[in-house]
C-alpha cells in the first residue's frame, strides 16, 4: 500500500476547496426544460437471436455477393400520398398538416411520420415517410418490420450518420471498454464519396461499387453491402454483460448512439448515401435471403415516400 | 428511495424519479465538470448534455447498481465535447491573463494560486486524470476504464500531471522560503 504524500494530500486538499461550489438552481431548471423535449432511446438494436439457420450457415464459406440492378435502388420518388403534401408549418388539422415525430419505440398505425435524428451531423434535418400498418418506430431514428430486423427474414430501415469506419467490423472494442464504439479506425472525409469508397474498399465484407442515386432530390451514392455468412459473432467484441458479440460497419460520432449492427449472418444492407445541403446522412435498409417479397416492397415504398427537410 | 429504484424507474420512463434523481447528483456532476473544465458556464452546459444524455440513454445501462461509473463516463464525454467546442472559440479570442499571486502574502493563498496557474495550465486530458484520481479517489485502473484509455496511459498522464502540480509546489516552498529570508 502507498501512503499519499504531503504533497498529494495538499493536491486532494486544493480540489476539495476548489469544488467547494453546488450547482446553480438554473441549471436543473434548464435541464429540466430540456429534458420535457427529450424522449427515451434504446443505443442499438436487438443481438442476434439463436437461430438453426446460423448453424446451416456455418459450413457455408463462400460469400455470395447480390448485386440488386441500379434501377431498383433508383426508382422513381413518388409524392403520390394523396392528401400528404410537403412539409410546411401550419396549425391546420387537415391532411396536409406536418407530420409529427414518430414515437421512440412503439407500433405505428398506417400514416405518415416524421424523424429528427441527427443532432451532431445534421441539427434540424428532418425526414418524412409513410409506413404500413404493421411497422414499429426504433429509438427516433428507424423503423422495424412486422417480422424484426434480425435474420432470416427481417427488415428495418434506419437514419443515420456515419463517422468513421471500422477496417475489422468484428473487432470493434479497441480500448475494451464494452460500450457504444465510437470511433473507428479509419478517419474519413465529409463527402458522400469518402464514405461510400471507404465503405467500398473495405474486404471484411462485399459490396457493390457505389452508384449515383438520389433521395427527395438530394444527390449522392447507392450501394448494398453483405456482411460474412458464416456465424462469427462469438469471435467478435461484445457489450459489456453481453453474450454474443457484434458487428460493426462504421461508428457514429451522433451523441445518441444512433447506429445499426449488423443484425445476423449474411445480412443484406442497402445504403443511400446522401448530401443534403452540404449534410452526409445514410439511409439504410436491411434484409435477409429470407426476406419476403412483400415484406421488402413495403420497405422500398417506405423509401420511395422519404421527403427531408435540411 | 434507494438510487437503485430511482434508476429502474427511470430506466422504465419515470421522469419523476428521474428528477430525483438528476437533483441528487447534479452537484457531484457540477463540481468535477467545473474542476476539468475551469469555467463555470462550460461546466454548466457540460452538466446539462450530460443529464440529458442520461436520461435519453438510460435504458442502455444493464446494471443499474453502476450508474454512478456510467454516469461519470457520459459526463467525461460531454465535458471533452465542451472542451472542444472551447477550443474552435478559444482560437478566435484574446486570451487575458492575470497574475493573482500578486499581492498575497500567505503562504496558503500562494499554495493555493501556485496550483490554480499549473493546473490551469494542464491539458484536459491531464486535468481530468487528477480530477479522477486525487477528487473522486478512482484507483488508476477505474480511471483508466472510466476514461476509455489503457491503464498504461492513464499512469503516464497521472504521473506527468502530478509532477507538475507538485513541482509548482516545491517552486512556491522555495519562494515562500525566499520571502522569509529576505524579511
Amino acid at each position: 500500500m502507498t501512503l499519499p504524500t504531503n504533497a498529494d494530500l495538499r493536491i486532494n486538499a486544493w480540489l476539495e476547496e476548489e469544488a467547494r461550489d453546488g450547482a446553480p438552481p438554473r441549471l436543473l431548471d434548464a435541464t429540466r426544460a430540456r429534458l420535457e423535449r427529450t424522449n427515451q432511446r434504446r443505443a442499438a438494436w436487438p443481438a442476434w437471436r439463436p437461430s438453426p439457420m446460423n448453424i446451416r450457415l456455418a459450413v457455408v464459406t463462400a460469400v455470395v455477393l447480390i448485386a440488386l440492378a441500379g434501377g431498383f435502388l433508383l426508382l422513381p420518388k413518388q409524392n403520390g400520398q394523396g392528401a400528404i403534401a410537403s412539409p410546411s408549418p401550419t396549425a391546420s388539422s387537415t391532411p396536409t398538416q406536418t407530420p409529427s415525430l414518430a414515437p421512440d419505440q412503439a407500433p405505428l398505425q398506417a400514416g405518415r411520420y416524421a424523424f429528427a435524428p441527427f443532432d451532431t451531423n445534421a441539427p434540424g434535418l428532418r425526414v418524412e415517410f409513410t409506413v404500413p400498418s404493421g411497422w414499429s418506430s426504433f429509438g427516433g431514428f428507424a423503423l422495424i418490420s412486422p417480422r424484426g430486423t434480425t435474420d432470416p427474414n427481417g427488415s428495418g430501415i434506419g437514419f443515420l450518420a456515419a463517422s468513421t469506419v471500422f477496417s475489422d467490423p468484428c473487432h470493434w472494442d479497441t480500448n475494451g471498454t464494452g460500450g457504444n464504439p465510437h470511433v473507428g479506425d479509419l478517419t474519413i472525409g465529409p463527402a458522400v464519396a469518402d464514405l461510400a469508397n471507404a465503405l467500398a474498399s473495405q474486404t471484411e465484407y462485399t459490396s457493390t461499387a457505389p452508384t449515383d442515386t438520389s433521395i427527395d432530390g438530394y444527390l449522392g451514392k447507392t450501394m448494398e453491402i453483405q456482411s460474412p455468412t458464416i456465424d462469427i459473432r462469438a469471435t467478435c467484441d461484445k457489450f459489456t454483460g453481453q453474450t454474443d458479440g457484434t458487428y460493426w460497419l462504421w461508428a457514429t460520432n451522433e451523441s445518441c448512439n444512433c447506429n445499426i449492427y449488423v443484425q445476423g449472418p449474411g445480412e443484406r444492407r442497402r445504403l443511400w448515401i446522401l448530401d443534403v445541403e452540404g449534410k452526409r446522412i445514410v439511409v439504410f435498409n436491411n434484409y435477409f435471403p429470407g426476406t419476403s417479397a412483400a415484406d421488402r416492397s413495403e420497405a422500398q415504398a417506405i423509401i420511395d415516400s422519404i421527403t427531408i427537410s435540411p | 428511495m434507494q438510487q437503485s429504484e430511482l434508476v429502474q424507474r427511470a430506466r422504465a420512463g419515470d421522469r419523476d424519479a428521474f428528477d430525483l434523481l438528476m437533483t441528487s447528483v447534479v452537484d457531484h456532476l457540477y463540481r468535477i465538470a467545473r474542476l476539468i473544465l475551469r469555467d463555470t458556464d462550460r461546466a454548466e452546459d457540460a452538466v446539462q448534455e450530460a443529464l440529458v444524455r442520461c436520461w435519453r440513454d438510460l435504458r442502455t445501462l444493464r446494471d443499474p447498481d453502476r450508474f454512478d461509473a456510467w454516469l461519470n463516463r457520459l459526463l467525461l464525454r460531454s465535458i471533452a465535447d465542451e472542451a472542444r467546442r472551447q477550443r474552435r472559440f478559444s482560437a478566435s479570442v484574446t486570451v487575458l491573463t492575470f497574475d493573482p499571486s500578486e499581492g498575497d502574502d500567505t503562504a496558503a493563498v500562494a499554495d493555493r494560486d501556485q496550483l490554480a496557474r499549473v493546473f490551469d495550465r494542464l491539458s484536459l486530458e491531464h486535468r481530468t486524470i487528477v480530477v479522477l484520481h486525487h477528487y473522486l479517489g478512482y484507483t488508476v485502473e477505474d480511471a483508466a476504464a472510466t476514461i476509455g484509455i489503457p491503464v498504461g496511459t492513464a499512469k503516464s498522464r497521472l504521473h506527468y500531471a502530478t509532477d507538475a502540480l507538485r513541482a509548482a509546489l516545491d517552486a512556491d516552498a522555495r519562494l515562500s522560503s525566499t520571502k522569509q529570508a529576505m524579511a
